[in-house]
């Protein structure tokens, strides 16, 4: 009869794990999604000094250590762009569970993609922090309209 | 049963040990948008034509005298834009109470451009007429958000005396709007 109530348990626990999937070893995206980033501010002009920035919080459930990689379904996906006309484009990825607490500057969109974030400690949910700056670029006006672009948050573990 | 008890503690076993043993990952997709607004701005928000800077480094030394200088100006806009020019004074080269005959042009990337000088005045058909205003349209395309337009500006001494030696100065405001 011991022997059964300790089986029966141990089937129980093995269960609760595998319908978990988190309940050991993993990491979720959680908070709103799909996730979107509008920056609140247009740009209205010409230059660096026209630049605008936002940023948007992605708390990342886990119970592992967990490292983040910046990736984007095509090429170009990074770069602000509108009918052909782009945007100086830059990130930056914070949030104290990262490693050093992730970039203290801004990183230029290519150079981001190749980034890649340590999360080193477990105990979710971990606040990560993604911000995006637009800068009209210089010697011209760019093209009225809305512009768009999107990268891609992986959690490897 | 024994038997069966196995079984199933093995398989609980392996459904425990198998998300800790397992590498994996989760990817979000973040789409980010930026928008950029119509307007227009000059390069340079306020250019001078110096003294030296007149066509052949040119001043006037002598009765009815011409002297021509040519201001070239660059508008950033990504909208069609309207250029209105207007002075704070009269547009009229001045030194204390002399003046200068003084005309303007405007060319470039304009749809209707001046083939001669106006004269400086706010009549009909003079460069800061009001009624109908002088203006200037500046076409857009998208991609092309760099106009180029020249202020050309002519000074002409009197005909039938010396005016005084010195720097005539005035003022032209171009406006762009939209």
């Amino acid at each position: 009869m011991r022997h059964d109530i300790v089986r029966i348990a141990v089937v129980v626990a093995g269960l609760i794990c595998a319908a978990g999937g988190l309940a050991l070893g993993g990491a979720n995206w959680s908070g709103q999604q799909p996730y979107t980033l509008a920056v609140p501010e247009h740009i209205t002009g010409t230059g660096a000094e026209q630049a605008r920035s936002g940023s948007l919080d992605m708390p990342l459930d886990h119970d592992t250590p967990c490292t983040i990689t910046v990736s984007v379904a095509k090429a170009g996906d990074e770069v602000l762009a509108s009918a052909g006309d782009t945007l100086v484009t830059s990130y930056k990825l914070t949030g104290a569970a990262l490693q050093n607490g992730g970039d203290g500057d801004w990183v230029d969109s290519s150079t981001f993609l190749t980034r890649n974030y340590s999360v080193p400690e477990t105990g979710p949910p971990d606040g990560i922090t993604i911000w995006v700056r637009a800068a009209a670029g210089s010697g011209r006006a760019n093209n009225a309209g809305t512009y768009s672009a999107s990268v891609i948050l992986t959690a490897s573990w | 049963m024994r038997r069966k008890w196995m079984v199933l503690t093995a398989v609980a076993v392996v459904l425990m040990l198998a998300p800790t043993a397992s590498a994996g990952e989760a990817a979000a997709s973040v789409t980010i948008t930026a928008a950029v607004d119509s307007f227009a701005e000059w390069a340079v928000a306020a250019p001078a034509i110096a003294a030296d800077a007149w066509d052949d480094d040119a001043t006037i030394t002598s009765v009815d005298q011409a002297i021509t200088a040519t201001l070239a100006l660059t508008l950033y806009a990504n909208v069609a834009t309207t250029l209105t020019p207007s002075s704070t004074g009269t547009g009229i080269l001045t030194y204390g109470t002399e003046t200068l005959s003084t005309s303007y042009m405007i060319t470039g990337d304009v749809t209707d451009f001046d083939t001669g000088y106006l004269a400086a005045g706010t009549a009909s058909g003079q460069f800061f007429a009001t009624s109908p205003a002088n203006t200037y349209t500046v076409a857009h395309t998208p991609g092309d958000g760099s106009h180029a337009i020249n202020l050309l500006v002519k000074a002409v001494s009197p005909a039938d005396r010396a005016p005084d030696a010195g720097d005539y100065i005035c003022n032209v405001t171009l406006t762009a709007s939209w």
